[in-house]
């Protein structure tokens, strides 16, 4: 008998050498390999386990530009409009939604840093406002049950995205333009020559390239450090659970402090939080009463980098032939379309944002960094 | 009249536990109905010809019982009930007067407010939420907030989970050596199936042992608690049902002990056909229990469609009530099991390596009216498609453990949580009982006594879905369920395949695998069995249960008090 199956993709074979060689198996990486086969390269992607949305990117699903970060916000300025833009150009449909993020500050001087991220988010013309304690109970119904609001930083324009469908879409994408993804294929060694990166391992099988893209954190890590070099990422152990889909209407995602509210137009609500024992769930019930019949479907724990002075790091490492582009912390999905963008355009001499300088992974901390340690 | 129905005068050993003929009336989707006492609402349900409860999540299809009682996908809820536990099964829930009951809503159902409390089409409730987000709606009604559920903290030596045969042995084990003891049971009531399967433990049938069991361990026996999960640390997370006629009443209680027992048991697959979610298409355990103990009989005309022993036991049991059965479809060449060997000397008519292909039913009244078969292999001519006139079917797909919350802890032995899990009554209560005294020494306490002797037949090994797999026609794959409950079809996960998902777990999150009422649990080892079959690797075990959010956050406040 036939089976359906049999008429799908075929899997890629191995070749002996790229011009691009991709580590990581979530949004981001695929995003690079994209933009990299577009330019014309040959392309090889190897996941460490499954091709799918990564677990930090799906705590997360909001693209969002209004961070506290000035550089980010600079970097970041135009991200939900170009994900749309990127998403009504993919192969399969990505159920998004235009949300809104409403960021909520605990205490009085966060009102002030809030005023100073509006303030900020102006100047690079994103919409982004602080809105007074009443509006935010209009905004959204589950927290106006919730006692002591505050005013709270409004961005209009954020984007929720399914991101398990992006990821899908983006590898369906990536495959018509050539990239090989072969999921299940950690990396085992870098290969180099003279100090610079000219292959990589795969325990079994050496494949040879001049550029190797390392876009997942924990592969990095191994791969990096346990080669005796330095990443300068820190980590920190995060916890986040969906709920059931057809979920009532919450209105924008939500930031409180550590903890993520989101919800997609299916009606799975994702929040995220610390890690400690059922402290999430204590702390969303906190912040919306009205949230505590809903069922939960997920537990799962996720592990996020961020670089140690707190900024991600994207570009060139000191290794020639290598790139990174990680540790973007519990934001990862809004980096993902502009670091894409700066690392296809630093390895195809393509135009380059220059407000990525300050994330370069050869920065060294500033006079002013030193002093603050001192 | 066909479809289901109560036998006029059941022979002896059907119907029970139907106490006489009192008769108790109650409600179901705004009719009345009479059942008697000793009925549950599942079986007073079907007793009145009621076979569609529900329609399912996503696709609408009709939808009524199918399996056991703590697996069953359509759930009901009774009336003035909200929240997430308030849907149980309706064999869980025993029948009382003037009860009133109605179908379980989906999660999302709370959100229907412009619409006067209907449940909005996702595609109507996004351009709603779209209106919403643009213009000054008046604020959606929300469900006022609850105070969070009683929670505490329990210890003891032993905790098992499952009040069968395995945890019943187990928890004799463990009390032998003079342990504190505590059995976790999802269900209203001990013992399993027990009642189902024939055998003698020490003497006495499996049902009576199971009863002397229960009734020797007293209050030490949680039943309608549902364990949803173990720590890092080894405490058992259980969800209680604190009042059997209150299903949504719900108390979280977090066992720490020594050691735990995993008797879970199994559960019994469904076989994947097109159309094997229909109102009609009974598993044979679920359809033995309802003929032994409420004098249910599924319907006038029945076909049994089996890959392994137990079908055959249905069989017997159909035949014994007066019930016709049109024939037994094996897709195994040659059984030999002593269940088949009884079927053979009553004379039950036997096909053996065929397979059922498709069901007809009738959309008017919800029934069967026909089953398609074929045999095995052969193409066109040889492959013998026939149809038989049946107005219900009981499927058997052979057994498969209950192994999620085990998968999903990742703990073994050296961090003290024991599997106790046999196919049989002989098996499960020598891996109970080893089981419970491996616990034991673990606590440093010996058992001197001997386990329980059982003399009990065994099966012999199922086949699995594998017959039905290399039959499934990819034509009618969009109506061939892989997850009742959340409405998964095989044609969903080849397309889903096909769009490129790699991985397993990418794959079943794609496909809302496990997302319906049962959380999966239902036909648990379908899609496992069909991502196998295309090289997906293995889905995410299904949910053993699941909290609310305000459940997990009177957890919290039991730690930090």
């Amino acid at each position: 008998m036939r089976r359906p199956v049999d008429a799908a993709r075929p899997r890629p074979a191995l070749r002996d050498a790229y011009d691009v060689i991709v580590v990581g198996g979530g949004v981001r990486a695929l995003a690079i390999a994209r933009l990299c086969a577009a330019n014309n390269a040959s392309v090889a992607l190897f996941a460490p386990g499954e091709i799918a949305a990564a677990p930090d990117e799906r705590a997360w699903p909001v693209v969002r530009s209004a961070h506290r970060d000035r550089q980010r916000l600079a970097v970041e300025a135009r991200a939900p409009k170009r994900v749309l833009r990127a998403i009504s150009r993919l192969p399969l449909s990505v159920p998004r939604q235009v949300t809104g993020c409403l960021t909520l500050s605990g205490s009085a001087d966060g009102v002030e840093a809030l005023t100073a991220v509006a303030a900020q988010a102006k100047a690079v013309r994103v919409d982004a406002w602080m809105v007074p304690a009443r509006e935010v109970a209009a905004l959204s119904p589950p927290l106006a049950a919730g006692r002591g609001l505050a005013p709270a930083l409004h961005e209009q324009r954020a984007v929720t995205v399914d991101v398990d469908a992006l990821a899908l879409a983006l590898a369906a994408a990536a495959a018509d333009a050539g990239v090989g993804l072969f999921p299940f294929s950690p990396v085992a060694t870098l290969e180099r020559e003279g100090g610079a990166v000219r292959g990589v391992d795969l325990g079994d099988r050496l494949v040879g390239t001049s550029a190797v893209v390392l876009a997942d954190d924990f592969a990095a890590i191994r791969l990096i450090r346990e080669g005796k070099g330095r990443l300068s990422l820190k980590r920190e152990e995060r916890l986040f659970l969906t709920t059931e889909a057809g979920t009532p209407y919450i209105g924008p995602a939500i930031v409180a402090d550590d903890v993520t509210l989101s919800r997609d137009p299916a009606g799975v609500i994702t929040a995220s939080g610390p890690a400690a024992d059922d402290a999430l769930a204590e702390r969303l019930v906190a912040l919306a009463p009205s949230l505590s019949a809903t069922p939960v479907a997920s537990e799962e724990p996720v592990t996020v980098w961020t670089g140690v002075d707190g900024r991600a790091q994207v570009g060139a490492a000191d290794i020639p032939g290598l790139w990174l582009a990680l540790g973007f912390g519990r934001d990862p999905l809004s980096a993902a379309g502009p670091a894409a963008r700066q690392i296809a355009g630093l390895l195809f001499d393509r135009p380059v944002d220059p407000a990525f300088e300050p994330f370069a992974p050869t920065r060294r901390p500033t006079v002013r960094d030193r002093e603050l340690v001192r | 009249m066909s479809g289901p129905r109560r036998l006029a005068a059941p022979p002896a050993g059907f119907g029970v536990d139907l106490d006489g003929a009192e008769p108790a009336s109650f409600r179901f989707g705004g009719r009345n109905y009479t059942g008697c006492y000793g009925d549950t609402l599942a079986s007073g349900l079907l007793a009145a010809g009621v076979s569609v409860w529900s329609a399912s999540p996503r696709l609408g299809r009709p939808r009524g019982l199918m399996g056991l009682a703590i697996d069953d996908a359509a759930l009901l809820a009774l009336g003035g009930d909200s929240g997430a536990w308030s849907a149980a099964a309706a064999d869980e829930i025993v029948l009382r007067e003037a009860m009133s009951a109605r179908r379980a809503a989906p999660a999302g159902a709370d959100a229907a407010t412009l619409t006067g409390g209907r449940a909005l089409l996702p595609a109507a409730r996004r351009l709603l939420e779209t209106l919403r987000r643009s213009l000054p709606l008046p604020a959606p009604r929300l469900a006022p907030p609850r105070p969070l559920p009683p929670a505490r903290r329990d210890a003891c030596d032993v905790v098992v989970i499952g009040a069968g045969l395995a945890g019943l042995a187990a928890a004799a084990a463990a009390r032998a050596a003079g342990l504190d003891v505590r059995v976790v049971e999802a269900s209203r009531r001990a013992g399993g199936v027990a009642d189902l399967f024939g055998g003698r433990i020490e003497g006495l049938s499996l049902k009576a042992w199971a009863d002397a069991q229960a009734a020797a361990l007293g209050d030490l026996l949680v039943a309608n608690a549902t364990a949803i999960a173990i720590g890092a640390d080894g405490a058992v997370t259980v969800i209680e049902r604190t009042d059997a006629s209150r299903p949504s009443e719900v108390a979280l209680r977090v066992i720490s002990a020594g050691a735990v027992v995993l008797a879970t048991g199994s559960r019994e697959r469904p076989l994947i056909f097109a159309d094997n979610d229909r109102p009609g298409v009974l598993l044979s355990c679920a359809a033995r229990a309802l003929l032994r103990r409420q004098a249910i009989a599924p319907g006038e005309r029945v076909v049994v469609a089996t890959t392994s022993d137990d079908g055959y036991r249905t069989a017997v049991d159909l035949k014994q009530a007066g019930v016709t059965v049109e024939l037994v479809l094996d897709a195994r060449e040659n059984p030999q099991g002593a269940a088949v060997d009884l079927a053979k000397a009553q004379g039950l008519p036997l096909s053996l390596f065929s397979v059922v292909t498709g069901v007809d039913h009738d959309p008017a009244r919800g029934g069967l009216v026909g089953v398609r078969a074929q045999n095995r292999f052969g193409e066109g001519v040889s492959a013998g498609a026939r149809t038989l006139a049946a107005d219900a079917l009981i499927v058997s797909g052979g057994f498969t453990p209950r192994d999620e919350l085990a998968r999903r802890c990742g703990l073994g032995e050296a961090q003290g949580v024991f599997v106790a899990a046999g196919p049989d009554a002989a098996r499960a209560v020598a891996e109970g009982w080893a089981a419970g005294t491996a616990a034991a020494s673990r606590l440093g306490a010996e058992v001197n006594t001997a386990a329980p002797e059982v003399s009990a037949t065994s099966d012999e090994p199922d086949d699995g879905v594998a017959g039905y797999l290399e039959r499934l026609d990819p034509a009618f794959a969009d109506a061939a369920f892989v997850d009742i409950g959340a409405d998964v079809t095989a044609a969903d996960v080849f397309a889903a395949a096909e769009a490129g998902a790699l991985g397993p777990e990418a794959l079943a999150r794609r496909l809302g695998l496990g997302g319906g009422l049962d959380g999966g649990r239902l036909s648990a080892d379908l899609p496992a069995r069909l991502f196998a079959t295309i090289g997906a690797g293995r889905p995410p075990a299904p949910s053993p249960g699941r909290p609310t959010l305000g459940l997990l956050a009177a957890r919290a406040g039991l730690r930090n008090a």
